[in-house]
């Protein structure tokens, strides 16, 4: 099927209603929808691949996804940082079948063809009166698509410069993404976070849409975890069932512009550091590095945005979380625990044992989650009323200007809605539209 | 029987008893067999708090994530729960708003490939055995395939578990739902 066929085929804008709050159920369940957003969305604009101390020293390298791709992470033997298309430049195979290694070449198995950490092919087996006169090695070294890196996170872009895939990474985050990551990292008193921790692998049988962020859900689909486990261990302090509902509980819902969005509950967290010395060691190194306002408010939120990056990362809690789409009705989702340098080691620890309470396949929170993503997608398949409805908080949603907040971290001007309001799936829908309307 | 001399490798002398060193305690090999038996079929049967009532005060309950073996202090498990945490592991699948184990999941699993240490200071006995699971939920079958090592202590109210550690295959694949008694 070419693209011209299918984009025939596919009216986007007739698959949304947003100003009634409608969406059509063929946006989660169309496989030809599935088609485009590889095409229009995960195969050019900016898309996560992995964090810079996931390969800290030369010849280190991850094999990670772009949409249906792989591509290959690496560290040149000068410390230098690529990204390949995990392709032979002669017949096609695959270079790198492990998932994280060392090494100083890739070489392919299948004819010998053998390319440096840094991308040059450097060997091709029996060479000499094989080619013609013109051929040279330097024009085949492996595929390097655009890449970007924002404080220590890297992202990957298949497009070329000259198509929609041509902003910048700086401009797809957006003022407020870039401070939602300032605001993960700098729970670090150095600024800076290592993803060397291993990571939770789970996979879903559901529209890789579904990625949380959703502020109604926590009460009704977690409700075996507050009222059973988190509220004997805390006194339900902070159980979310006691949440108004009200606009001005302090709970908010946010669209951060380009898909992004964020569950706003920095306003209202509570330091939940324990009275211990190491702990006091953290907060005394936080108010040194960053001033009293700042240091504050990065203990008290634990350094978490609780933002979702369109089309595949989130910093949510202690967590990176990466997606990779597979099908229309099938993702994978690692959880990588962010670890910060320059802490108390029983910090760090605190945040590992935290990830694995909720997260990963036999965690408290997210098989929750997977599950009703998964009936959301069963649900789907009917067809009598193919409409869902998304439409909560329209009419109170409003532009914020997040004053509250230290002005390093600022929400400036971003939609924002009470924390249950649907802002967040209409700022991603809006996002998703826009992506696949285009050329 | 406190001479440990005159074992196989396994810890069994000539009869198939497993010793433990220094102290009274001899448990015979078949025992332990249906220890491990007994924890699975409670495990299989969702039989949440005959099953937690197996393990010691001191538990640790490890599923190693990647890679099966590393400190769970420096690198992120699938499960590392200690009493507490198991604890709330139960209680929450209790609740009945445990929503990835509603319906709950029906479970067989067969224990094979048994092999006991020899005896060790300190009284525990170390148990090393592979399964296999068949799990079937809302229509979808999977098999889990592992080797797990328990940690046994005899008391007077029979063996109980101290530790037990499972390694699947599939630690470092993407798994879709681990939330019942593996």
């Amino acid at each position: 099927m070419s693209n011209t066929s299918t984009e025939r085929r596919i009216d986007i804008n007739s698959l949304l209603r947003l100003e009634e709050g409608l969406v059509h159920s063929d946006v989660y369940t169309s496989p030809e929808v599935f088609d485009l957003e590889m095409e229009k969305i995960y195969h050019r604009g900016w898309v996560y691949v992995g964090h810079e101390s996931e390969i800290p020293q030369p010849g280190d390298y991850v094999l990670r996804w772009i949409g249906t791709q792989t591509v290959i992470m690496s560290r040149d033997d000068e410390g230098k940082l690529h990204l390949f298309m995990n392709r032979c430049r002669h017949r096609a195979n695959s270079v790198c079948q492990f998932e994280q290694g060392n090494s100083s070449f890739f070489r392919c198995a299948y004819h010998g063809w053998t390319y440096k950490n840094s991308g040059e092919l450097v060997g091709l087996p029996y060479k000499e009166g094989a080619y013609r006169p013109d051929f040279r090695k330097e024009d085949f070294p492996l595929i390097s698509p655009r890449m970007d890196v924002y404080r220590g996170f890297i992202w990957g872009n298949l497009g070329s410069n000259g198509t929609s895939a041509g902003i910048s990474l700086e401009e797809h985050l957006g003022p407020t993404g870039r401070k939602a990551i300032d605001h993960f990292c700098d729970a670090s008193p150095e600024g800076e976070i290592v993803l060397r921790q291993g990571c939770l692998k789970g996979l879903i049988y559901a529209n890789w849409k579904f990625q949380g962020g959703d502020g109604y859900h926590p009460s009704f689909t977690h409700q075996a975890n507050f009222m059973y486990m988190r509220g004997k261990r805390e006194g339900n302090r902070r159980n979310p069932l006691t949440i108004s509902g009200s606009f001005e509980d302090g709970f908010r819902s946010r669209d951060l512009g380009h898909g992004h969005y964020s569950l706003d509950m920095r306003s209202v967290a509570r330091d939940r550091l324990p009275d211990k010395a190491w702990a006091r060691e953290y907060r005394e190194s936080m108010i040194k590095a960053y001033g009293r306002e700042r240091g504050e408010f990065l203990i008290r939120t634990g350094g978490n945005p609780h933002t979702v990056f369109m089309p595949n990362m989130h910093l949510v809690n202690f967590d990176v979380r990466v997606l990779r789409p597979i099908a229309v009705d099938q993702f994978e989702i690692n959880f990588y625990c962010a670890f910060l340098k320059g802490v108390p080691h029983e910090l760090n620890q605190m945040r590992l044992r935290d990830t694995e309470d909720r997260m990963g396949p036999s965690g408290s929170i997210n098989p929750d989650d997977v599950d009703m993503f998964e009936r959301n997608q069963f649900g789907m398949q009917q067809t009598v009323h193919p409409w869902k409805y998304m439409a909560r908080g329209m009419d109170r949603e409003q532009v914020d200007d997040d004053l509250e907040t230290p002005e390093a971290y600022r929400m400036t001007g971003t939609l924002a809605g009470h924390y249950s309001d649907e802002v967040t799936q209409r700022a991603q829908l809006r996002w998703w539209a826009a992506h696949l309307s285009q050329p | 029987m406190s001479n440990v001399s005159g074992l196989d490798k396994r810890g069994l002398d000539k009869r198939g008893i497993a010793v433990t060193s220094g102290e009274s305690s001899v448990v015979d090999a078949r025992t332990i067999e249906a220890f491990l038996y007994r924890e699975a079929r409670l495990a299989d049967e969702n039989r949440y708090d005959e099953w937690i009532a197996l393990w010691t005060d001191d538990a640790i309950y490890w599923l190693p994530a990647n890679i099966d073996d590393y400190d769970p202090q420096h690198h992120l498990s699938i499960i590392y729960d200690d009493r507490g945490r198991l604890q709330d592991r139960i209680d929450r699948l209790k609740s009945g708003a445990a929503w990835a184990q509603e319906p709950r999941s029906r479970m067989r699993r067969l224990i094979s490939n048994i092999e006991i240490d020899p005896p060790s200071a300190g009284g525990e006995i170390t148990v090393h055995s592979n399964f296999v699971l068949g799990e079937l939920r809302r229509g979808r079958q999977t098999a889990y395939f592992a080797g797990q090592t328990h940690r046994l202590r005899a008391s007077s109210g029979g063996l109980k578990m101290a530790y037990k550690k499972v390694m699947l295959i599939n630690n470092n694949e993407p798994i879709h739902n681990l939330t019942f008694i593996i």
